[in-house]
């Protein structure tokens, strides 16, 4: 599985392809462990 | 990272929060937190995206790790307090700076809590993949 190829979900529950994030431009993925 | 947010548009590139609750904890969150508008906030209830990062998943990393506690006595002695968990308790974090294309130029995974990269290591690494 290509990272780029996964679907996430953004704050409004749509999906969004990871790799759109590093089309143009590079990208900082911070994984962060849960909310709070 | 939220101080340092600006600094990743600045470095030339965008940056993405990851997290693996549902998308209105990740909303509640985010506004919490307060990130600008530049910086894209997604969640990944399924951790998919975490395993094929190579982020790790153990509840011995999270509990049972004595650099975590010496971690935690610390943080708490500054007083900050960890309010509810909202999403995977045993998960584990890190950090990656993807170019375009795909090649991953920096990894960082975490090995417990409390065990962060420093913003400034992560605008460095995005300034030298820019």
């Amino acid at each position: 599985v290509d990272l780029a190829d996964i679907i996430v979900k953004d704050t409004e529950g749509r999906d969004v392809r990871l790799g759109d994030f590093w089309r143009d431009r590079p990208a900082a993925l911070v994984f962060v462990r849960h909310y709070g | 990272l939220r101080p340092q947010a600006e600094d990743f548009v600045k470095a030339g590139g965008k940056l993405v929060v990851v997290g693996n609750g549902w998308p209105a904890m990740a909303k509640s969150w985010a506004e919490h937190v307060g990130f600008p508008p530049s910086v894209a906030v997604v969640t990944d209830p399924s951790r998919k995206a975490y395993d094929v990062a190579g982020m790790k998943r153990s509840v011995g990393l999270t509990l049972l790790n004595p650099r975590s506690m010496l971690r935690w006595m610390r943080a708490r002695r500054r007083g900050f307090r960890q309010g509810r968990t909202a999403g995977d308790a045993w998960q584990q974090g890190g950090a990656l700076v993807v170019r375009p294309g795909g090649k991953v130029t920096f990894r960082y995974v975490s090995l417990g809590p409390g065990d962060h990269v420093p913003p400034q290591q992560l605008v460095a690494a995005l300034t030298r993949a820019a």
